[in-house]
């Protein structure tokens, strides 16, 4: 069953009481909200994905909810996640964002049995690319660049790197956007669906892009990794450009991207190299989405990874 | 709908327990171990029993990444504990280890599966200003907090304001004795230090007695007023018990230390609760040797309602009004009201001011 075959105050009502939960990947959130705005949102954006009523179990629980905090003027908003006492609260008006940030927060704090990189993770043809940046490098406007134009999305956030294996696997969660991101990716994307924007500290104005249906209806298929692209900001760069880099130094970029590197020890660094040594490693800079995603294409098509 | 804690607690006496849940009762019990740090202790548990194997195939990666972070807590605990030994080294003093740290360099049953990456040491109280010194020089830095808090820390309690390592991120808490300084029980710490023994390293690293080991963990859990992580306490003296308890002197020198550090009331309470809740094996007699201790005890009928409802795990998604009130109330019952906040703001406007 899916989201979107029940009605939106079905899914509100749920969402207000016993909770709903939702599917995303391997993971099943419990998710309780009386904020009706969220629900609304939430029901927007994961329409596709499919919901269990009534759970016995669930891999995560969270709830985000109204709390009185002085000075009651201001409404404010908590985020729980069951296991965990609580976070600080925020603005009601941001409880998008920050609920998409506690569903992050659980896989980056309780998963441990796959290697946990930050990166966004696309596949084409069987094959998949992690582009690794720092925050405002444009690897989310890229992702979702390439998510409208036929690459399957993995997840806009996260590497999961399965240990011996190396597979990648796929959460399809929605992207998000931040500040110009918007506006270029909305008018790119005119059929898709966004949430609604949210602005404030500390990331500036964050909407979030529903993710292709067919993503989500593929995500349980893993991809193999096959590009690397480490991307800089160079809000100068007046062409694309791909430039093969070694194996090692992709590696110490990657070590600093990852949540649980050092969690798993031994297995950690077999991870992140093996992983590397799968790739073909490049540094990327891009000033235009177009160049970009034909930049990217071609590599796709043309560029059989060394193995 | 269980009361919150059961499963948990169950468990806790009974591992094998754990093989026969369904997976509605994971659900609450992952959320419920989570909350209370003892997802760990309950997977370390059910491996040594070979149990593990039979659990829902749902919940066997949050099982494993509950491994993986005790594996990491244990290698981090057992490098932070070398670094700090090489600092006190500077000082001739030898590292004696508190809690976690204790129970993990010297290898015991209580370390089973705990998470804590904190390490607490104890050193004698007036060598305390040069190991701050020295401390801070090899790049524990104190924890960025209110300089009232601070006051606080270094008149009233027990312990030095925690210290962050700047290139780690790891705590320290530094002791000078096991009481805060404003309670009405006061030990001498050097009789704890004297008795400290080395561990099986022969590099200077020492724990506290076992009797004293035991000792400090129940005035930690019945006098500093917080029971958030009670149930993790209240698991380790039950480990501690267990352990120790098998040999059959141990028992008797507990009553006899507790008398001479005069530590009868938590111990008794100690004694109490974990058998009450983990079903402790305490002998009779050592019972009855711990009541004659003290002349009265605490208001035990209250105690029995308030301490099982502070230490059981939130109940979610709300929690509940019960948990908070016991919590409200048990911070203000060894330091009374007048001990724990009025004889400071007494004190400063007596005083006058340190010079800095």
């Amino acid at each position: 069953m899916k989201l979107r075959d029940l009605t939106a105050s079905e899914s509100r009502q749920r969402l207000a009481g016993a909770g709903l939960a939702i599917q995303t990947g391997p993971f099943l959130y419990s998710v309780r909200t009386a904020i009706s705005p969220l629900a609304s949102t939430i029901y927007q954006l994961y329409a596709d994905f499919p919901v269990v009523l009534d759970p016995t179990f669930a891999d995560f629980h969270v709830s985000v909810n109204r709390v009185r905090r002085w000075p009651w003027v201001f409404s404010q908003a908590v985020i729980q996640v069951g296991g965990h006492g609580s976070f600080n609260p925020f603005p009601t008006e941001r409880a998008i964002p920050y609920f998409e940030w506690g569903l992050n927060w659980c896989v980056s704090q309780y998963v441990q049995h796959h290697l946990v990189l930050h990166a966004a993770t696309l596949e084409r043809g069987g094959q998949g690319i992690l582009l690794v940046g720092p925050s405002g490098a444009g690897k989310s406007t890229l992702c979702a660049a390439l998510a409208g134009a036929g690459w399957r999305l993995l997840s806009d956030e996260f590497a999961l790197v399965t240990p011996r294996t190396y597979e990648l696997t796929a959460l399809a969660r929605p992207i998000s956007l931040k500040n110009e991101s918007i506006q270029l990716l909305r008018n790119r994307l005119p059929n898709s669906t966004f949430g609604p924007a949210s602005s404030g500290e500390p990331k500036g104005t964050i909407a979030h892009l529903r993710p292709p249906q067919a993503a989500v209806e593929q995500v349980t298929q893993t991809a193999r990794p096959a590009w690397i692209l480490l991307l800089d900001r160079q809000p100068e760069a007046t062409s694309c450009e791909l430039h093969t880099i070694a194996q090692a130094p992709t590696v110490m970029k990657l070590i600093g991207q990852a949540f649980n590197y050092c969690e798993l020890g031994k297995l950690g660094f077999a991870t992140l190299t093996g992983l590397v040594e799968l790739c073909a490693c490049y540094r990327f800079t891009y000033s235009d989405l177009d160049q970009a995603v034909q930049s990217l294409n071609h590599l796709a098509a043309s560029d059989a990874p060394s193995r | 709908m269980p009361r919150p804690g059961n499963i948990l607690l169950r468990a806790l006496r009974d591992t094998e327990v754990l093989a026969q849940l369904r997976l509605a009762d994971w659900d609450v019990l992952l959320r419920e171990a989570r909350a209370t740090r003892l997802l760990g202790t309950l997977v370390v548990r059910a491996d040594r029993l070979g149990i593990s194997e039979q659990f829902p195939e749902q919940v066997a990666w949050h099982l494993e990444s509950a491994r993986v972070c005790e594996r990491r807590q244990d290698q981090l605990l057992r490098f932070e504990v070398t670094c700090i030994n090489r600092v006190l080294k500077k000082l001739q003093l030898p590292t004696v280890l508190l809690k976690a740290a204790a129970y993990r360099l010297a290898d015991l049953p209580a370390a089973t599966g705990r998470l804590s990456g904190d390490v607490d040491i104890l050193v004698p109280r007036q060598k305390l200003a040069r190991v701050e010194a020295e401390l801070v020089a090899a790049g524990w830095l104190g924890a960025e907090i209110e300089p009232e808090l601070e006051r606080y820390f270094r008149r009233w309690l027990h312990e030095l304001p925690p210290m962050i390592n700047r290139f780690r991120g790891t705590k320290l808490d530094v002791h000078h004795n096991i009481l805060p300084s404003i309670d009405r029980l006061q030990v001498d710490a050097q009789t704890l230090l004297d008795a400290a023994v080395e561990v099986d390293r022969g590099d200077g690293i020492c724990v506290l007695a076992p009797t004293d080991m035991v000792l400090h963990n129940t005035a930690h859990l019945f006098r500093n007023g917080d029971y958030t992580m009670g149930l993790r306490d209240l698991v380790d003296l039950d480990a501690l018990l267990r352990h120790f308890g098998k040999s059959p002197s141990f028992w008797d020198q507990l009553v006899d230390r507790a008398a001479q550090l005069k530590l009868g009331v938590p111990l008794s309470l100690g004694c109490r609760y974990a058998s009450q809740l983990l079903d402790t094996p305490v002998p009779e007699a050592t019972r009855q040797k711990i009541g004659r201790l003290e002349p009265w005890l605490p208001p035990v009928f209250l105690l029995d309602r308030l301490i099982p409802l502070a230490i059981r795990p939130p109940s979610w998604p709300r929690p509940t009004r019960l948990r908070g009130f016991a919590h409200w109330t048990l911070a203000r019952y060894p330091l009374c009201l007048w001990r724990k906040t009025i004889l400071p703001k007494v004190e400063r406007l007596m005083l006058p001011a340190r010079p800095k």
